[in-house]
C-alpha cells in the first residue's frame, strides 16, 4: 500500500539565497510595454503598492512591464477588473480605453541580474519546489521577491497569470535597474490599438458610450 | 456578395465583425472562431472602425443590463426633489463637483442619475470617492454593477448598499481599476 507524501505542487517559502548559486537569466528581451491610465501620472513609476512582486516591505519599488501590449492590458487595473467579473458582465465604457495609454521602453539588460521564474532549472537553483511560488499567493511571491532582492536580483521574469499569455518583468528600483531603461515612448491610446480591440471582441467584452 | 467577401479583405472583416456580434456566441466559442479568423486576417489600423462598431453594437444590450442592475434612474428634476434642492442648477453644481454619478444617452437629451446614490435625502458618502477614482459615469456604473467572481456574482453596489462598511474594499478595487 503506497504511503502518502506531501503535495509536491504546494509552494514553499524561500530560504536564504546565495547569488552565486542562482541560475540567472541569460537572455532578456529588449523591448517592453506598459499600459497605464492617464490619472497615474508617470507610467514608469516604481510602485510600493502591495501586489505580486511589490509592497511596502520590499527595499525597492517595482515597475511591472509586459513583453507584449495584450498581456500588458490584461495585467493593467482594467484588465484585472474584467478578470474579476462574471464572464457575461465584461462591459466597459469607451472612456476606459480612451484614457489608457500604451508605452514602450527599451531595456539594456547587460550587467543586471534577472531571475527567470518560468525556467524550471532557475527555480530549482533557488529551491522553489513549484512555479506556484511565483504565480499563486501574492504574499508568498513577495517573500520570494524579497529574498531575491537580497541576493542581488534586479528583476523577476514571469508568465502572466491573466487572460493573455505573455512574459512579464517585475523590475526592481535598484540604481542599476533604473539606469537600464533607455527610452520611454508613449505609443498611443488603447482605443486605437486594433489588435487589442480584436482580442477584447474575441473575449466577449462590450463597450458602452454615451 | 460571395465574390466580394473573398477579394476584399476589408469588406470581409467588417462582415465578420458584424456577423460575430450579431450571433452573440458564448465567449469561449467566440474566442475560438475569432482567433482562427485573426490568424488569416490579423487586425490592423484599418479595422479600428469595424472593431469599435462591433464592440459598441454588443454594448447596446449590455447597457440595458447595467441599467437594470442599477435600478431606478432619475431625471434632473427628480434628483433635485430627492435631495430637497430648489433648482436644476443645484443638481448640476453637484455633478460638476463630482458629487453625483451622472449618465447620458446618445438618443435622449439631458442627464440622468441612478437613484441608488441617494439615501434619506443625501448623497451616499462613498459616491464622490468612487468618482474621484473613476470619473466617467458609465465607467463607474459598469464597475459598480458588475457581478464579481469572488462574491459569487454579487456586485460591489449590492454589497455596499447592504453594508456601508463594504465601501473600503470597493474603493480599494476602484484604486486598482485605474492602475
Amino acid at each position: 500500500m503506497p504511503t502518502s507524501v506531501d503535495d509536491p505542487g504546494r509552494p514553499n517559502s524561500p530560504g536564504r539565497l546565495t547569488a552565486k548559486n542562482i541560475r540567472w537569466a541569460e537572455k532578456v528581451p529588449a523591448r517592453w510595454w506598459r499600459n497605464s491610465h492617464t490619472q497615474n501620472g508617470d507610467a514608469f513609476a516604481f510602485t510600493k503598492i502591495a501586489a505580486r512582486f511589490s509592497g511596502p516591505g520590499l527595499s525597492h519599488g517595482t515597475l511591472y512591464l509586459g513583453a507584449n501590449r495584450i498581456a500588458c492590458f490584461w495585467e493593467s487595473g482594467l484588465g484585472r477588473d474584467l478578470n474579476s467579473r462574471m464572464p457575461d458582465e465584461l462591459t466597459i465604457a469607451e472612456s476606459d480605453l480612451k484614457d489608457r495609454f500604451e508605452f514602450s521602453t527599451t531595456l539594456k539588460a547587460s550587467g543586471l541580474k534577472f531571475f527567470n521564474a518560468t525556467d524550471a532549472a532557475a527555480r530549482r537553483s533557488v529551491g522553489a519546489k513549484t512555479s506556484a511560488c511565483f504565480s499563486a499567493d501574492h504574499a508568498l511571491a513577495r517573500s520570494w521577491a524579497a529574498a531575491l532582492i537580497i541576493a542581488g536580483a534586479d528583476g523577476i521574469l514571469y508568465e502572466s497569470t491573466r487572460q493573455s499569455p505573455g512574459l512579464c518583468l517585475a523590475l526592481f528600483g535598484t540604481a542599476a535597474a533604473k539606469g537600464c531603461l533607455l527610452s520611454r515612448k508613449k505609443v498611443g491610446s488603447a482605443y486605437d490599438d486594433a489588435e487589442l480591440l480584436a482580442q477584447l471582441f474575441a473575449e466577449g467584452v462590450s463597450i458602452i458610450s454615451a | 456578395m460571395s465574390t466580394a467577401l473573398t477579394v476584399d479583405p476589408k469588406f470581409e472583416k467588417q462582415a465578420a465583425f458584424q456577423l460575430l456580434a450579431k450571433f452573440d456566441l458564448p465567449a469561449g466559442e467566440m474566442a475560438e472562431v475569432f482567433a482562427s479568423y485573426l490568424k488569416l486576417r490579423p487586425a490592423t489600423f484599418r479595422d479600428l472602425k469595424g472593431l469599435r462598431g462591433a464592440l459598441k453594437q454588443r454594448g447596446t444590450a449590455a447597457q440595458n443590463d447595467i441599467l437594470q442592475r442599477a435600478g431606478k434612474i432619475l431625471s434632473t428634476e427628480e434628483m433635485a426633489e430627492r435631495l430637497g434642492l430648489s433648482s436644476r442648477q443645484s443638481v448640476h453644481n453637484l455633478k460638476a463637483r463630482k458629487r453625483l454619478l451622472t449618465i447620458s444617452f446618445a438618443n435622449r437629451r439631458g442627464e440622468y442619475f441612478p437613484a441608488f446614490q441617494i439615501d434619506a435625502g443625501s448623497v451616499r458618502e462613498w459616491v464622490p470617492h468612487v468618482l474621484e477614482r473613476v470619473p466617467d459615469g458609465w465607467a463607474a456604473l459598469a464597475f459598480l454593477t458588475a457581478g464579481r467572481k469572488e462574491f459569487d456574482g454579487e456586485s460591489y453596489l449590492t454589497r455596499v448598499i447592504q453594508n456601508s462598511e463594504a465601501a473600503g474594499e470597493m474603493l480599494a478595487a476602484a484604486d486598482a481599476y485605474i492602475s
